[in-house]
């Protein structure tokens, strides 16, 4: 099992490396690849099991999809043969059509996923967000200056319960195409949400694996799922 | 009516500053607030001292004004600073209004500001430091501060053009705010047997001009360091002010190829940090080497963050560990860390005001270094409060053995299941929301060190 971490040093903001940590532990195995952000990703050259980006800084974005660009039918490739891709906070943006700010800058993203994204950087939103995938409840923080939206056609990736989702009332949170996942939930989304990571880890290829510290893990995820309704209630 | 509107905004926010402070309050935020209400632009139209040095960045700063102010104050100098807290622009409203006369005019000749970075959009347009010191940047809370970057941007557009900058020359970050504005840097020698830290945050990694992977020097924390850009000659810049040695009483800083010594007031390498940022602002404010110096003999940094005491031969220390600041609980697990002593850590870091109204946003302690906390000279960690599984699941993500791990829903009960047997500290690292907590924690604790010592004299 190959993992591609595309630039770590640069796309880990809000704990986010959280996520790779708690992968490293539950495939020990697994062969890690850290794209450095001078390096050509590894995914040109060769099969990967997974591709994870981190949520980033907004000039960091901009010069991600400029590196990315020479990629881009490649990623479309992947995406279309069904490679596994986890982006995470803005890095979704990178994947789709283009980030327009409030002041009218902005950037065009790399166009292989049907998202539009509009920022207000005056206006960070905090939120709690529980939603479903599948049958199963999801849990994460929102930290973010954009809203988005779907274009037609393109899928979400977890049915809101409470929270913002893509956008203010929206029912969907994230995007979903093929086995590319993207969501705007920030933090150790893996670790916050077991039962997610199991369905994530066999998409990958990995099988029915046994996650790290799983009893320890599944508590922290019951309680925080109970606390997040209460919150909701307050 | 704009001139009687702020007067008697003035008249108004003076009369409830002087009931809160009869009611024993600091009167920070609040009379700025109102005052902001009655009149928008009372910033604007209030008349500060003629002189403002001020310090910004994501830590250190409140410690670095502590220290200036101990300083102007030994050396007699007629000033106003924002000691008690209020570091935004309703607090720096309170504090100009609690000061001025009743026409706005503040008389005195010197103000001593500690400001948040963040509120530069609201402050500097209509108080412009004469003399502004930034500490560093780094990731703080992501709610309010998103990235380093964004709150880069911020002061890098409202930092006054006429503002001489004094900034740190160990943070290639901050060191490039405001490139038009006069500037001198401070720094700190790489010294002979200085432990690193390799930290999992580092908010510089790559040139901000060209991309490319920097070359480092050294790393002394997070991206806090000497680097280059080998593409693009992007570097550290030349110091004027350079900490060279530390020793158990002084510090010696070289100015200008001169060396000096001040007295030493901490030694943890932030200690370090401010002491030589609060040298470098106060020299370049225009006071001597003899003033400095001696102002610094009187000056100290807030212990309120630190406390210990000896019950039944056990050094029990209370560590301030900001919860949703990643660097700051790192500095704290870093100085645990590095303590080869014998020891238990508590770890009582829930944030019970975000409990409160919401469920806690912890995701930051993924880019805490928790991993310092593996140590084999850690016997126990303890960890209580609601969101004592999400830290004993990353504890163990952090490599910590389970069974050193112990955990409690219960703020109270967690106390009571330290083992004390062969140890020589204990270390409660607590939230600012935490401190009942912390108090009957310590309280606890003590009872237990003195039962287990009378135990062992019968």
């Amino acid at each position: 099992m190959t993992i591609e971490v595309l630039y770590p040093k640069v796309c880990n903001l809000f704990g986010d490396s959280g996520n790779i940590k708690y992968l490293k532990k539950c495939l020990p195995d697994a062969r890690w690849i850290e794209t450095g952000f001078s390096d050509t990703p590894a995914f040109v050259s060769e099969n990967v099991d997974l591709i994870y980006i981190g949520p980033m800084s907004e000039k960091i974005q901009e010069d991600v999809v400029e590196r990315l660009m020479p990629y881009r039918e490649k990623i479309r490739e992947l995406i279309d043969n069904g490679t596994c891709f986890l982006a995470t906070g803005n890095a979704v943006e990178v994947f789709g059509n283009e980030v327009k700010d409030r002041d009218g800058t902005g950037f065009k993203g790399l166009g292989v996923i049907g998202l539009d994204a509009k920022r207000d950087m005056f206006g960070r939103l905090n939120n709690l967000y529980l939603g479903m995938y599948e049958d199963i409840e999801v849990i994460g923080f929102q930290s973010q200056f954009t809203t988005s939206y779907l274009s037609d056609g393109q899928q979400g990736l977890f049915k809101t319960v409470f929270g913002m989702g893509l956008h203010q009332g929206a029912c969907e949170e994230g995007v979903r195409k093929n086995n590319f996942f993207g969501t705007y939930l920030v933090g150790p989304l893996l670790v916050m949400n077991p039962l997610f990571t199991k369905k994530l880890l066999k998409i990958m290829g990995a099988g029915d694996v046994s996650l790290a510290f799983e009893d320890e893990v599944m508590q922290a995820y019951k309680l925080r799922v109970e606390d997040f309704k209460q919150a909701k209630r307050k | 009516m704009g001139n009687l509107r702020f007067y008697c905004t003035v008249l108004i926010t003076k009369i409830i500053i002087k009931l809160m402070k009869m009611l024993g309050r600091n009167a920070t935020d609040m009379p700025g607030n109102i005052a902001i209400k009655l009149c928008p632009d009372v910033l604007r139209r209030l008349t500060p001292p003629k002189h403002i040095i001020a310090t910004t960045g994501t830590n250190g700063k409140t410690s670095v004004n502590n220290i200036v102010c101990g300083i102007l104050e030994h050396n007699g100098v007629d000033f106003i600073d924002n000691r008690l807290g209020g570091n935004i622009a309703s607090g720096l409203t309170s504090i100009l209004i609690a000061k001025c006369d009743l026409k706005g005019v503040c008389h005195q000749k010197v103000a001593s500001f500690e400001i948040d970075e963040r509120s530069a959009i609201r402050v500097y347009p209509y108080l412009k430091p004469d003399y502004l010191l930034c500490t560093n940047l780094q990731r703080d809370s992501m709610k309010r501060n998103a990235n380093p970057e964004f709150i880069f941007n911020i002061l890098d557009k409202y930092i006054p053009k006429e503002t001489k900058l004094v900034l740190n020359g160990d943070d290639m970050l901050s060191g490039r705010l405001a490139e038009g504005n006069d500037r001198v840097y401070f720094r700190i020698a790489h010294m002979d047997g200085e432990v690193l830290r390799d930290n999992i945050v580092k908010d510089l990694t790559v040139c901000p001009k060209c991309g490319s992977d920097i070359d480092w020097e050294f790393v002394r924390f997070h991206h806090i360091g000497q680097g280059k850009c080998p593409k693009c000659g992007f570097g550290s810049p030349e110091c004027k002010y350079i900490l060279k040695s530390v020793d158990e009483e002084n510090i010696t800083i070289q100015t200008d190829g001169v060396e000096e010594k001040y007295p030493v007031l901490g030694t943890r390498t932030i200690d370090l940090y401010n002491m030589t940022a609060a040298v470098a602002l106060c020299r370049e404010f225009g006071l001597t080497y003899e003033q400095v110096n001696d102002g610094m003999k009187h000056a100290s940094i807030p212990k309120s963050r630190y406390q210990e005491k000896v019950a039944g031969g056990v050094q029990i220390i209370s560590m301030l560990a900001k919860g949703m600041n990643p660097i700051a609980c790192s500095s704290s697990l870093d100085v645990v860390g590095r303590d080869k002593s014998n020891k238990a850590v508590f770890v009582i870091l829930d944030d019970k005001n975000e409990t409160k109204y919401s469920s806690e946003n912890t995701a930051w302690i993924y880019d805490s270094d928790f991993e310092f906390l593996n140590e084999d000279s850690i016997k126990q960690i303890l960890v209580g409060g609601k969101r004592a599984m999400d830290y004993t699941v990353r504890l163990l993500v952090a490599g910590i053995p389970e069974e050193k791990i112990v955990h409690s829903l219960s703020d109270t009960d967690i106390a009571d299941m330290v083992n004390t047997e062969d140890i020589q500290k204990v270390y409660i690292l607590y939230d600012m929301y935490n401190v009942e907590q912390r108090d009957k924690i310590i309280e606890t604790v003590s009872r237990k060190c003195e039962e287990a010592a009378r135990r062992e004299s019968k």
